[in-house]
């Protein structure tokens, strides 16, 4: 269990981030945000939408407009009710269907002049904008999203702690016999009942090859990962790397884990474990305000001769309406990128490196943290070996 | 199946030379991929090329267990977080760099910025005209796979009713959907199951957190993503020591009987219905569409006392319902 980071104010939190964007946009030179992209609506208006497949989500998404030195966004929505209880009636609208030609002219006339920023626009919005030459709304987004408050960071860790409270009873599922599926069903039960606001991926519970050559195809040459979880028999020995994602009250956790099913798991596999331990630990040793991303890159260190995590992943990422934002530690981005990162209180960091013994499968888990103004503090509990199939 | 040789006909009479598609329908469309299933919108990124020339369809995944057997590896590409990188992915794509003109499914400043370094002759344009006319092409596979979502759908939906009595909180029902799609092999929704009451004023989408209440009218809407394909329903009950169905809407019959080939979609909203396609997820329809013998669309309708959706295969007689349901 992590301790609380403050006494949650859901209001507080959604005033804070308008302020957040209000000031990233004066500082970009931007007049107006135009948001489509769900996960950026919840973060400007904290309105809440169903979770759907892509172009179901797609066709049905709300829209936020936001022009700078605004109280509110304008909301455009078919869901009403997931609208925050304090925003006043007259930023609240019926949905624009931007995904048509005249749904997109719709909106375009609505929006007050000036520089304009967009983060994602169905092709026909793309079209009516055209002329605005609307810039990338990242320049906005990002520096707003990249530290949080302590009520984001409290979102953070309490949608954490159900996650892991789901699958600390799911562990029990992943018996020989049973599917792979068995744990996704348990799972998504789970969440629900204990009060997640929505589930935001595919749960998933992926056998492990010992090797990578056994399969399934690598275009890197490491071992593959996510893939989706097929209701595949599990067997005792199977290693079984875990990742789930929930929603709670617009904002993502990240649990990762390995399992090993039905024994205790061998000496190798504890090695394994203190292995990954240890580069965790030793970036953490590292994680304060002022370090770079390069720093953590540098204390992970090297196994086998690489870097411990997946190349097209991570050594860590963070975590807020999207499950993976900034910071990114360790991406293909490259050195530069990770020099030029420096860490910031209020940052997140989703630590998930990898250990790897080809032939002998291997290790990967996840824990969060946020940086705080002399080192961090736990978003997550702290990964253990597990010991549940002896 | 894919319909990847009904799009590069599409495509060689629309002159389009490129597709660039970022939505996961559409790449099932074209390329049956099975990829991570991730809830609602992401931003418009090239996750599936289609490059008329060579007839190549090239897909984003680090792994061929997201494409069918017998897919042509070289035609991978990988994950990365570098825009360089995915230029040089792209401009590797044979036949991608000299095309004119590139249909695609969304749009971002920063992707039209990178598209640019690519095919930088290119007039981009939208793929939706082009993907409609796919997704009414005829598919005899596309039945029995939505008939089969279908049934996981009725299986999720029974779920709910089982567990739908008084003092039941609506996020209960929803677990209880996804076990039941999770025992039948399917981990993924076409959206996450609602239980909510029937209000005027509401959506009808997003559940109140609150327990139900004996005597309250409470729709159930239960969708599944089956292997790709999608199926979903809804029904009205009303809340008691046992769930009772409340009869469709008024009009409900009449409203399924003009389900026939020949039908415009806007006439059925005319008459308050919603209609929209349903195949490889929802397959959005304008107004002018027209209903054809074989398509596959969902219907609903509703009054104040009750709504109902099912999924309908269309004829030129009264259409087939293809969800199981009371």
């Amino acid at each position: 269990m992590t301790a609380p980071v403050c006494t949650l104010d859901l209001a507080r939190m959604r005033g804070d981030r308008v302020a957040k964007l209000d000031n990233a946009m004066d500082a970009a030179g931007i007049d107006v945000l135009v948001l489509c992209g769900q996960n950026n609506v919840s973060y400007a208006t904290g309105a809440r939408v169903p979770a759907c497949d892509h172009v179901r989500a797609s066709w049905w998404r709300a829209v936020a407009v936001l022009e700078r030195g605004a109280p509110w966004p304008h909301l455009y929505t078919e869901f009403p009710e997931g609208a925050p209880p304090e925003m006043p009636d007259e930023f609240l609208h019926r949905a624009i269907e931007v995904e048509t030609e005249e749904g997109a002219r719709e909106l375009a006339a609505l929006l007050p002049g000036g520089v304009l920023a967009i983060d994602d626009a169905p092709f026909p919005l793309w079209d009516a904008l055209g002329p605005r030459h609307p810039v990338d709304a990242s320049m906005v987004l990002a520096p707003a999203k990249l530290t949080k408050t302590p009520d984001e960071l409290e979102c953070i860790r309490q949608a954490q702690e159900l996650n892991e409270r789901a699958m600390l009873g799911v562990r029990a599922f992943a018996v020989p016999g049973a599917l792979a599926t068995d744990c996704s069903g348990a799972f998504l039960r789970a969440i629900a009942e204990h009060g997640a606001t929505a589930n935001t991926v595919d749960p998933v519970i992926q056998v492990m090859p010992r090797a990578v050559a056994d399969g399934p195809y690598s275009i890197t040459g490491e071992p593959v990962y996510p893939v989706p979880t097929r209701p595949q028999e599990l067997h005792a020995g199977d290693v079984i790397w875990v990742d789930t994602g929930i929603n709670l009250f617009g904002y993502a956790s990240d649990f990762g884990a390995t399992w090993i099913v039905g024994r205790a798991p061998d000496d190798r596999e504890r090695d394994q474990f203190a292995r990954w331990r240890a580069i965790v630990d030793r970036a953490l040793a590292r994680v304060r305000p002022g370090a770079t991303a390069a720093d953590l890159v540098q204390a992970a260190g090297l196994e086998h001769g690489r870097r411990p995590w997946l190349s097209y992943f991570y050594l860590a990422h963070g975590c807020g309406t999207d499950s993976a934002e900034m910071p990114f530690v360790g991406t293909d981005l490259g050195d530069a990128f990770d020099a030029a990162l420096v860490l910031q209180p209020g940052m997140v960091l989703v630590f998930e490196p990898v250990v790897w013994d080809d032939g002998a499968a291997g290790h990967r888990s996840e824990e969060i943290v946020a940086v705080t103004d002399d080192g961090y503090r736990w978003l997550s509990s702290r990964a253990e070996l597990d010991e549940a199939g002896a | 199946m894919s319909r990847l040789p009904e799009c590069l006909r599409l495509m060689a009479r629309d002159g389009v030379d490129a597709l660039v598609l970022g939505r996961e329908a559409n790449a099932r469309i074209v390329a049956d991929t099975t990829r991570l299933w991730l809830a609602g919108t992401r931003p418009f990124a090239p996750g599936c090329v289609v490059v008329r020339t060579t007839g190549a369809v090239h897909v984003l995944a680090n792994t061929d267990d997201a494409v069918p057997g017998g897919f042509p590896k070289e035609c991978l590409f990988g994950i990365t977080w570098n825009a360089d990188k995915l230029v040089a992915a792209l401009a590797a794509m044979p036949g991608l760099s000299g095309a004119r003109r590139v249909a695609v499914d969304g749009m971002t400043p920063a992707i039209a910025g990178l598209l640019a370094r690519v095919t930088p002759a290119a007039q981009l344009v939208d793929a939706n005209a082009l993907l409609s006319e796919l997704w009414r092409e005829p598919d005899a596979t596309a039945l029995a796979r939505v008939t089969a979502a279908a049934d996981v759908a009725a299986a999720g939906l029974a779920a709910m009713v089982a567990e739908l009595r008084p003092g039941v909180h609506p996020r209960v029902l929803r677990g209880a959907c996804a076990a039941a799609f999770a025992a039948a092999g399917v981990t993924t929704p076409a959206f996450e199951a609602v239980a909510t009451p029937l209000d005027p004023h509401s959506s009808t989408w997003l559940p109140p957190d609150r327990p139900l209440a004996a005597g309250e009218t409470v729709v159930l809407r239960a969708g599944a993503l089956r292997e790709g394909w999608e199926a979903s329903l809804a029904r009205t009950y009303v809340v008691g020591a046992s769930a009772e169905v409340v009869a469709p809407p008024e009009g409900w019959d009449a409203l399924l009987g003009a389900c026939v080939a020949g039908a415009t979609v806007g006439g059925l909203r005319g008459r308050d219905a919603v209609v929209y396609g349903i195949g490889r997820g929802v397959e959005p329809w304008d107004d002018e569409f027209v209903l054809a013998p074989g398509l596959l669309c969902a219907l609903e309708h509703f009054d104040e006392t009750s709504l109902r959706q099912d999924v309908l295969c269309v004829t030129e007689q009264s259409p087939t319902v293809i969800t199981r349901g009371e």
